[in-house]
């Protein structure tokens, strides 16, 4: 019986790869539907993470002030980080790992070519991003995923291309690539925990 | 005129640059309403001075019940822009000409495509109005098609362009090519390459060419155009890819999850090249599994692998193989091997649906022991949803 390929992709750069894997500092996103995984060492620009209520309000005679009703509370997540590449050996790996994570946002196909897995992605980002009950990580729908290369820190040329994928065989990789993600978390309740709708750690930053 | 580039402009943009090709198609639904003859058709090599792609999915926010962690999400598909700027240089007015020319190219792109449409008018109509059939009526034909190549970055993409903007740099300077006194200015040859009939016709009744200098005064109706140094482009794209996107699907039928695009001979990784280093294992192509969506289902085998599934969705596997339930209900008592896919994705929908029950009855249990109730209640409060993988 055959086993479904899963991809486990790990960027790299050879400047900071030692440092990354020493402190664990990776940010990890894990497509639910397929289980491929990729990688990246945080070299985070920005990062956050906002929790919003959302309150209705009731009124009612001779009361001043309205009765507040929390009917929910959303979280969003925004952060950007960079990919750096510094050689071309490097940039051509590290695209593929970029092209993982951008392929996670589309879904799980049946045979007929409808959506049968929709494209729920775990991110784990160390004590940033991690799950109430576990430290594996936050649910997520990723909305968005933006790519801009910054090409003022250089480029890596080359000219090996594939000439029938590709018909300039010309290939452009950046020395330093942005990426922004912005994501709306989907909250897990604790199962584990039956004392608890959320899990007392919920939300956690890796403190007590 | 054919494309002149100065040659270390030239030479830089051949060895480093990636050229970028935008070369309008047919509509694939009315391929009859393209003409060859007018087709767009910018291929040049650029310098870029900013990239940006954008993928976006569409999720929809369902409601919200009191008290729910989240709100339902609905996903609707992923959309793929980008933005690409890059600059024209011109080290001479010919070129500076050229750019212009590209630029006009460019422009058309995000007009649409129009077409003649025959009046057919009644005698009557014809009588009050002679002149209305000579006047021609046209038709949108659509929106045009295009196909978009720059380098690594997009290979051979069906897309659309959405936006188009030019700068020119003042700072970067302009070719003046009126005139130049005592000579040393364009020969005959570059101005009249950058005129146009009737410009060259008043010059030369001027005495305008002498020696191969153009040396004549600048005449009053003045030929004089605007030729910048540099020129910025913007451009933004909507790509339409013309193959399935996702994991999967019918181009991968026992891949479930491979990419379903399955490009083969040779394997390619999407949406970005990646030189000549083999592509992983779940975007490699599997040639002979390209099959049509109305394929019988045995032409292709997906094996059906319930270890997958109940680690997936926390079922158990009994001696035989066969998915238990907590309850010890057989969720996989049929053979697979004699089901269709879609039979197989339906019991799996089954089984998905069985167990999240099976956890929903057993939060309800532990909750109401933990109340200190004695009986399970009846209709036990459905507490809110956990997101699955295939929700």
């Amino acid at each position: 019986m055959s086993q479904p390929t899963k991809a486990t992709l790990t960027s790299v750069n050879s400047n900071i790869d030692t440092y990354a894997r020493n402190y664990d500092y990776y940010i990890k996103f894990t497509h639910l539907p397929t289980g491929h995984a990729v990688k990246f060492p945080s070299t985070l620009l920005s990062f956050s993470d906002t929790h919003t209520p959302e309150f209705s309000k009731q009124y009612g005679n001779d009361t001043m002030d309205p009765t507040i009703i929390l009917n929910s509370t959303d979280r969003k997540v925004d952060f950007s980080f960079t990919v750096l590449n510094s050689s071309i050996a490097d940039a051509r790996h590290n695209t593929q790992c970029v092209n993982l994570l951008i392929q996670m946002l589309y879904p799980l196909l049946d045979s007929e070519g409808s959506i049968i897995g929709n494209p729920y992605i775990k991110i784990e980002m160390s004590s940033l991003l991690a799950s109430g009950d576990s430290t594996s990580g936050v649910t997520c729908i990723i909305e968005n995923i933006e790519f801009s290369m910054n090409l003022e820190e250089g480029v890596i040329n080359g000219n090996e291309g594939i000439e029938s994928l590709n018909y300039s065989r010309k290939e452009l990789y950046p020395i330093s690539l942005e990426i922004n993600i912005s994501a709306n978390s989907i909250m897990e309740r604790g199962l584990n925990d039956t004392n608890h709708f959320l899990p007392t750690s919920y939300p956690s930053y890796g403190g007590a | 005129m054919s494309d002149y580039q100065q040659p270390d402009v030239a030479s830089l943009a051949r060895d480093l640059y990636p050229p970028l090709r935008i070369r309008e198609e047919a509509d694939p639904q009315h391929p009859d309403s393209f003409d060859e003859g007018e087709r767009i058709l910018f291929d040049k090599p650029v310098f870029l001075t900013s990239y940006q792609e954008s993928f976006n999915a569409r999720w929809q926010k369902g409601e919200k019940s009191y008290g729910r962690l989240n709100p339902m999400y609905y996903y609707g598909g992923t959309e793929r822009e980008a933005s690409i700027s890059f600059t024209l240089a011109a080290g001479t007015a010919r070129e500076a000409l050229q750019n212009l020319n590209q630029c006009a190219k460019l422009a058309k792109s995000v007009y649409g495509r129009y077409k003649k449409y025959p009046l057919n008018l009644s005698a009557a109509a014809e009588a009050a109005d002679p002149l209305a059939s000579r006047r021609p009526d046209f038709t949108m034909a659509g929106t045009r098609y295009f196909r978009v190549d720059l380098g690594s970055l997009i290979r051979d993409e069906r897309a659309f362009i959405s936006a188009f903007s030019f700068n020119i740099n003042p700072d970067a300077g302009v070719h003046d090519i009126t005139y130049v006194p005592g000579g040393g200015g364009l020969t005959e040859e570059q101005m009249l390459g950058l005129l146009d009939e009737e410009q060259i016709a008043l010059l030369e009744e001027r005495g305008a060419f002498d020696g191969g200098q153009f040396l004549g005064s600048a005449p009053p109706e003045n030929p004089t155009k605007i030729l910048p140094r540099q020129i910025d482009i913007q451009i933004s794209i909507i790509f339409r890819h013309d193959y399935p996107l996702g994991f999967g699907g019918p181009r991968r039928l026992g891949h479930p999850n491979k990419w379903a695009e399955n490009h083969t001979d040779p394997s390619r990784d999407w949406p970005h090249g990646t030189g000549p280093i083999g592509v992983e294992p779940y975007i490699e192509g599997t040639p002979n599994t390209e099959v049509h969506r109305n394929a019988a289902p045995n032409d292709v085998a997906a094996p059906f692998d319930p270890a997958d599934i109940a680690d997936q969705y926390g079922l158990t596997l009994d001696a035989d193989g066969n998915l238990v339930s907590e309850e010890g209900d057989s969720l996989s008592d049929q053979q697979p091997d004699e089901d269709s896919p879609a039979m197989r994705a339906q019991r799996r929908a089954e089984a998905r649906e069985r167990a999240r029950a099976a956890r929903v009855r057993r939060h309800a249990e532990r909750e109401a022991a933990a109340a200190g109730v004695a009986e399970t209640p009846e209709d036990p409060p459905t507490p809110p949803r956990v997101p699955s993988a295939d929700d």
